[in-house]
């Protein structure tokens, strides 16, 4: 027994058979094929497509009917000698903001558009003076006072520029 | 031997992309495909599942080496996919063990006492044991040096170590193979 050789020295590799390029070739194809099946591209099958399609479509015309039933002015077919006129009045006077003045003013009779105008102007009156009602006493106060401080000549002078008779004034109360 | 493209070019024209990945996965496996292949099949000792195996590894290869940071050897990176692979493998493969089983891996050559009484089946296998229980440096260089019959240059390019620190190796990995085999058989 030899003892300066190793174990290993006495063991001979089994010869083996030579790996081809063709097999290495096969090898890269196969990877690059599983390697392309691991990471597919998402494809949508047909039928998925199909519904896809289906869904999109019944949208479009579902906003399309939407779209056309808001652009349509919706006319309301209305029995006007059913309503009261107190009901309509009561309806505008409610609604009075969404009606265009002008035009609401077309249909009033001539002889009632005074009696708007005035309620108009009470109105306005009313609300933009309803804090300042105090200030407006003191202007029609003013005024009384402001005439009382008119010399009368003045206003013999006054009346004469317009042509005025003082004697038919004077049965007036409100200005003497 | 054909000649490959060094390992650092191999990975730049990796990096490019598209075709030119696949032209350098291509030198990868020409390169080292036929060590890894031998790597695997000495321990399933069946080409079915060496093949099996080794297309994980390469695909694994590809999917990863974009990744790989060179803190190792291309070739130490793969022989450790290869590794991992191939116990993998036949862990699950417990069950289905293959009946097509390759011969020994080594022959006997008569002069030793103790080889003389046992058979080249049961050598091979603790001579397979005794390299699985050894450092990875010095597996990898027993490997390549034994069984692929590279010259110390060769491994050394392939492993990044100089041909002195492979020669220590090897001569380590002999001597714990020889040690490992006689304890084994009770000598």
């Amino acid at each position: 027994m030899e003892t300066n050789k190793n174990i290993v020295d006495f063991m001979k590799p089994r010869e083996r058979e030579s790996i081809s390029d063709d097999y290495l070739n096969g090898l890269v194809s196969h990877v690059m094929s599983a390697v392309k099946e691991e990471k597919p591209i998402k494809i949508i099958p047909f039928y998925k497509k199909t519904i896809f399609w289906f869904s999109n479509v019944a949208a479009l015309i579902l906003i399309f009917i939407l779209i056309q039933f808001n652009n349509q002015p919706t006319t309301i077919a209305v029995d006007f000698n059913s309503v009261s006129q107190k009901e309509l009045l009561a309806y505008i006077e409610d609604n009075i903001e969404d009606f265009d003045q002008e035009l609401l003013m077309s249909y009033v009779p001539v002889k009632n558009e005074n009696l708007l105008i005035d309620q108009e102007t009470k109105e306005s009156e009313s609300s933009s003076s309803e804090g300042s009602t105090n200030e407006n006493k003191e202007e029609s106060s003013f005024d009384k006072n402001q005439f009382n401080k008119i010399s009368k000549e003045d206003i013999l002078d006054y009346l004469d520029e317009e042509e005025l008779n003082y004697e038919d004034l004077q049965d007036s109360p409100e200005i003497f | 031997m054909k000649q490959h493209p060094e390992d650092s070019e191999i990975l730049k024209l990796f990096l490019q992309g598209a075709s030119f990945s696949e032209k350098a996965f291509n030198h990868i496996v020409h390169k080292y495909g036929c060590q890894l292949y031998w790597q695997i099949r000495r321990i399933t000792k069946n080409h079915e599942q060496t093949n099996d195996i080794l297309q994980n590894v390469f695909v694994k290869v590809w999917l990863n080496l974009a990744k790989f940071n060179e803190q190792s050897t291309l070739y130490t990176w793969m022989y450790r996919i290869a590794r991992n692979e191939t116990i993998t493998f036949l862990e699950k493969e417990k069950r289905n063990a293959s009946a097509d089983i390759d011969d020994s891996v080594v022959e006997i050559i008569a002069g030793h006492a103790v080889l003389d009484t046992h058979s080249p089946d049961e050598i091979s296998e603790l001579l397979m044991k005794a390299i699985d229980q050894l450092p990875e440096k010095q597996s990898q260089v027993f490997q390549l040096k034994y069984f692929e019959d590279l010259k110390y240059s060769e491994i050394s390019a392939q492993l990044g170590t100089s041909e002195g620190a492979l020669k220590a190796s090897y001569f380590h990995a002999v001597q714990k193979i020889q040690e490992f085999i006689l304890n084994a058989l009770n000598h």
